[in-house]
């Protein structure tokens, strides 16, 4: 949670405030990144553009808003942009995947690969399904908080959430049908 | 209460948004339709499964990596006065006793960036641009002095002081929310690990970039960094704008297996009499999408098990079909339209 004062002062145009205010969003704006594009170092990317698209825009920002909300609609709009302009996305593929379970002491690769494959299933989502499911899942969000960061009516939020779910179950089912990995 | 109806509380649930008394009507249906427990178990385990999604991190301090570049900004806003939200002036203002710290730290930053040409000649990529840089990077100095020189320099000693430790500095108060919970986190940062040779050179060249933005501030004042700034806007206010309808860039996309062939079989398509919805058989595999914007509005159904023989009634609620599962027993279905629920008859 950043302290409402640090906005505040990042507004007011102090330049420390707004780095620190940076400092303490760069994780969550990764997170969603890595979440949406489903590939490191377009995340990478996306988060840095968000991120600097944070501080020109700082000004713009009104307190009606949630800061973070606000802060995930930029981070949002800028991943969609970039899967919409770069289908079809190439995902971290699957030997590189199973390359690294390999890697892993034994124990781990069993809790570590059901993540993998529900990251992958993520990855498979339509794009606002997926937008929807990363932030319920990976910053928490209310359906509201989900509603004000994407611009969408609360029903459509809830309808895109619980049909991703069953997308996500068909998907992960197969996923252990077609067993022939690992 | 029907099956379809707990569907919903149980979505619901899962998102704890369920009152007592709705609580208590989902665990009554649940006690006794088995279908449903067994619904529940799948669903509250997926649900639980994505809140464990490792809480990924950076492999380096995203902030120190764009200070350069904020600095650029900052520059150009200044000179332009415009739109920018951040006044130079009174940042200074507030903090007069560093002035003397960011004076000498700007010489020494320079010195260093004249000296790492000097020595090592040519350079790659981004150093290599800071190399014209640098040879007006006296004037440029010169002027920073007056204009805004306690920020440019304020923004390389960042840079600077976290040149030799990747590992960034966690955001006081914010870390230990953000870092998982649990093991997982090791495998997916030891993808990133793997990468680790080329993430290391990330803070040597942002130490380039910066001594590089000492020349390229002044080069390209209103340049790209305004630039920036001017696209910043169109994106920020509008987000409905990317859910709107994009009929060229929603293509209705084929099947793809997850060894990446693509299905080349038997393709059907059906749309709906009222021409809302297009049905689209690839290979068996059912989806439907919105006619008026190409999204994807159901589907793409699980392979193993086959769907046919698409048919819609004429008020465009149903669309009829045949399963055939993978012992060849066929079942006639139904996907209820517009609520996208599959159904047996």
């Amino acid at each position: 949670m950043v302290e409402p004062a640090l906005i505040k002062a990042a507004q007011a145009g102090d330049r420390d405030a707004l780095v620190s205010l940076l400092r303490e969003i760069e994780q969550q704006v990764y997170r969603t990144a890595y979440y949406l594009l489903n590939h490191e170092q377009d995340a990478l990317d996306a988060a840095q553009e968000a991120l600097i698209r944070i501080y020109t825009k700082i000004g713009s920002y009104e307190e009606k808003a949630q800061f973070r909300t606000w802060v995930q609609r930029i981070v949002t709009n800028i991943c969609i942009d970039k899967f919409r302009r770069k289908r079809p996305s190439v995902s971290i593929d699957e030997h590189e995947l199973v390359f690294h379970a390999k890697d892993d002491v034994e124990g781990e690769v069993l809790s570590a690969y059901a993540a993998e494959e529900i990251r992958e299933a993520i990855g498979k989502l339509p794009e606002h399904h997926r937008t929807v499911v990363v932030l319920r899942y990976l910053q928490d969000f209310s359906y509201n908080e989900i509603a004000d960061s994407l611009g969408l009516p609360l029903n459509t939020v809830k309808s895109y959430l619980f049909r991703a779910r069953q997308q996500l179950q068909h998907l992960l089912h197969d996923y252990q049908k077609g067993g022939v990995r690992g | 209460m029907n099956c379809e109806e707990v569907m919903e509380l149980m979505q619901r649930h899962v998102d704890h948004d369920l009152d007592e008394q709705e609580t208590s009507l989902l665990m009554d249906h649940v006690g006794h339709c088995p279908d449903c427990a067994a619904m529940l178990e799948k669903l509250v385990n997926l649900s639980r499964g994505l809140e464990q999604l490792p809480r990924v991190v950076p492999p380096y301090s995203l902030v120190d990596k764009i200070l350069p570049e904020l600095g650029d900004w900052d520059a150009a806003a200044a000179e332009t006065g415009g739109e920018a939200s951040l006044a130079p002036r009174s940042r200074r203002a507030s903090r007069p006793r560093r002035s003397w710290i960011a004076k000498l730290s700007g010489v020494v930053a320079l010195g260093i960036a004249v000296g790492v040409l000097l020595v090592n000649g040519p350079f790659t990529g981004r150093l290599g641009s800071s190399q014209q840089d640098a040879a007006s990077a006296p004037e440029a100095a010169a002027n920073q002095e007056s204009a805004s020189t306690s920020d440019k320099s304020f923004s390389m000693k960042l840079t600077t002081k976290d040149q030799y430790g990747e590992a960034q500095e966690p955001p006081a108060g914010s870390s230990s929310t953000f870092l998982a919970p649990d093991t997982t986190t090791r495998n997916f940062s030891s993808k990133e690990l793997s990468k680790e040779g080329a993430a290391s050179q990330e803070p040597s060249s942002g130490g380039g970039g910066a001594s590089g933005s000492y020349g390229a501030s002044n080069a390209a004042p209103s340049g790209s960094p305004a630039a920036n700034a001017g696209t910043g806007g169109t994106h920020g206010e509008n987000a409905d704008q990317y859910f709107a309808a994009t009929p060229s860039d929603s293509p209705a996309e084929p099947p793809v297996s997850d060894k990446g062939v693509t299905l080349t079989a038997a393709k059907e398509e059906s749309l709906s009499p009222d021409g809302k919805w297009k049905a689209v058989l690839t290979d068996g595999v059912l989806q439907v999408f919105n006619a008026s914007d190409g999204s994807l509005a159901f589907g793409p159904t699980p392979e193993g098990g086959k769907r046919s023989g698409l048919v819609w009634n004429e008020s465009s609620t149903e669309l009829d079909y045949t399963f055939t599962d993978p012992e060849g027993k066929q079942t006639p279905m139904y996907l209820k339209v517009p609520e996208m629920k599959e159904a047996s008859r």
